[in-house]
């Protein structure tokens, strides 16, 4: 995933160089605040960026024959924090594109934006916000690891399709499909990596991880987790819908697993025919909002609508279920 | 001991020996003509050659086998060709057929264009690398306006990257002893431990390491050499470097 220099294009590259420069530089000034106090964390920050970049080097099997290595920006989130998570994956970029040419020079600023602020940020915000409506432990917080890891690598690896094809270095249809696949499966070794490790830190030290899973279940207060809950699910829903409407357009053209077999073994005519009064009066038919006439914007908006949809469902599943724990932890 | 280190130290600082440019003049150059080279467009060819005329120029003036300076940079090929292989078979316009497959012309010089660029810009971050030691590199990036504490983690990453590289290889090596032999990816949990364990290490050793940090009167920012003042021979030569690289491709027509 780290990108050469020659691939993407200047303005491009300018752009994300200006989000990367203006992120790190928030970044550093928490962390100046944060060392004045803790100074023992600037050797720490240092050891856990070449730990990073040391743990990317043990490649495991991702089947046929190739491998996949381990990215770490929400591994480095869950052990230090959001920002220092971000400065880590810069150390190790730089230090990479630098003295390895692994990824470009002026191609820096658009893979910290993927991997640090995208992956970093970013995951840490999806662990934080599928924790917040997880059961409060260390399996919540194991899963929300997991699964934040796993998504990370998957919207960092998309985001440089994205870039890939907006700089015209590679089509959209081919790099999109093709990035994806290949890291939704490298992403589940991401997540069983992110997991060992913080398995192993909380049987050594749970105090060492950034946000631990024993304290925040004694210390809880419940109105300070509700404001923080709805801040979370805010942006999440908020990161949620830019993905559904700016990758939606794109994405749709090129038919999903099942839509392509229908296609091959020609029972899309068949069930066309069978069910097209269902299908023509179904809220979205092929996800795209009929009334609207271009179909990039279209599709766009039926992903709004669909994303929304899917988060009020999950909120009221997740409203019930807690409910319904809380209605037992009080009995 | 003092004297031995200050005879290191100036035999490293005059690997560029004829030159002993800025290091800050260094860096800019270095950067500037990586950028003139991302511009060029694929198919103005006589200018890749200029380029890579003027990465062997300066490995001569530094004393560099061109053996180290473009082998090194081979690392960056395989990306390349697997992110753009695909590109001449699914770009439409005109095609070409070779050895019975339709390629598409506009598609095979993106092609050759992605991997001139980023073949001939890592060359010369490898030129830059291979004759400037790191302290003075991050001396210049200083110089240049990066953040101080930005620039001490950098260094203290780079001083222990070598040591966690080992102490993962050390971990793999038992690893494969015990009998790892990975196939499928739920083995990746196994990496995991090694990575958990690696962790745990490089944490134990942060604490060592702030504790010596200490013991030598560290105080939010780590003691660093001045840089010299920066000379206005040494802005002259990068403003020298841009009106060339700007000359030539103007006269070739190569800026758009």
């Amino acid at each position: 995933m780290h990108i050469p220099d020659g691939f993407i294009s200047g303005s491009i590259n300018t752009a994300s160089a200006v989000i990367a420069v203006s992120a790190i530089s928030y970044a550093l000034w928490k962390l100046k605040k944060e060392t004045y106090d803790q100074p023992h964390k600037v050797p720490l920050l240092a050891t856990t960026a070449a730990f990073v970049f040391a743990a990317q080097m043990l490649n495991f099997p991702i089947g046929g024959g190739t491998s996949g290595h381990f990215l770490g920006a929400v591994t480095a989130a869950a052990l230090m924090g959001p920002w220092a998570a971000l400065i880590i994956m810069t150390l190790v970029l730089i230090i990479q594109a630098l003295f390895f040419a692994d990824g470009g020079i002026t191609a820096l600023g658009t893979n910290i934006l993927n991997m640090g602020i995208v992956g970093g940020l970013g995951g840490c915000m999806l662990m934080r916000g599928i924790r917040a409506v997880l059961p409060v432990g260390k399996l919540g917080y194991l899963t929300s690891v997991a699964l934040a890891s796993w998504a990370s690598v998957i919207l960092a690896s998309a985001l440089c399709a994205v870039e890939l094809a907006a700089s015209q270095t590679s089509p959209l249809q081919i790099a999109l499909p093709a990035m994806v696949a290949t890291h939704a499966v490298i992403g589940i070794g991401e997540a069983l990596i992110a997991c060992a490790v913080v398995t192993a830190v909380i049987a050594a030290h749970s105090v060492i991880l950034y946000d631990c899973p024993v304290t925040v279940s004694t210390h809880h207060s419940h109105s300070h987790d509700l404001k923080r809950t709805g801040i979370v699910i805010g942006a999440g829903m908020v990161l949620a819908l830019t993905l559904a409407v700016l990758i939606s357009p794109f994405a749709s053209s090129y038919p999903d697993g099942l839509e392509k077999v229908a296609e091959d073994k020609g029972f899309i005519e068949q069930a066309a025919s069978e069910e097209q009064v269902s299908w023509q009066h179904s809220l979205f038919p092929d996800y795209a909002v009929g009334a609207v006439e271009h179909e990039g914007i279209s599709t766009g908006l039926a992903g709004f609508v669909g994303t929304g949809l899917v988060f009020v469902a999950g909120f009221i599943l997740i409203k019930l279920v807690q409910r319904r724990s809380s209605v037992r932890s009080e009995a | 001991m003092r004297s031995q280190r200050k005879i290191r130290h100036e035999y490293s600082v005059s690997a560029l020996a004829d030159l002993s440019l800025d290091v800050r003049s260094r860096i800019l150059i270095t950067l500037l003509f990586i950028i003139s080279i991302v511009t060029t467009a694929p198919y103005q060819l006589l200018m890749f050659l200029i380029y890579a005329g003027l990465i062997s120029w300066g490995a001569a003036l530094a004393r560099i086998s061109l053996v180290t300076v473009f082998g090194r940079a081979l690392i960056v090929l395989p990306f390349s060709l697997v992110v753009a292989l695909g590109v001449p078979f699914f770009t439409g316009g005109e095609t070409v057929v070779f050895f019975g497959l339709e390629l598409s012309i506009a598609g095979l010089w993106t092609l050759a264009g992605v991997v001139m660029k980023s073949f001939l810009s890592a060359s010369t971050l490898v030129l830059l690398i291979t004759v400037t030691p790191i302290n003075l590199l991050m001396q210049g990036l200083r110089g240049l306006g990066v953040p101080v504490l930005l620039i001490d983690l950098l260094n203290l990453t780079y001083r222990y990257l070598f040591v966690m590289l080992e102490e993962a290889m050390t971990l793999r090596q038992a690893a494969i002893a015990r009998g790892y032999r990975p196939k499928w990816l739920p083995q990746a949990v196994i990496v995991g431990r090694l990575a958990g364990t690696l962790f745990l290490r490089s944490f134990y050793r942060a604490e060592n390491i702030y504790a010596a940090m200490r013991l030598r009167g560290y105080k939010q920012v780590m003691p660093s050499d001045a840089l010299p003042k920066y000379e206005w021979t040494s802005i002259m030569m990068v403003v020298l470097f841009v009106f060339m690289l700007i000359s030539i491709r103007l006269y070739l027509g190569c800026l758009k």
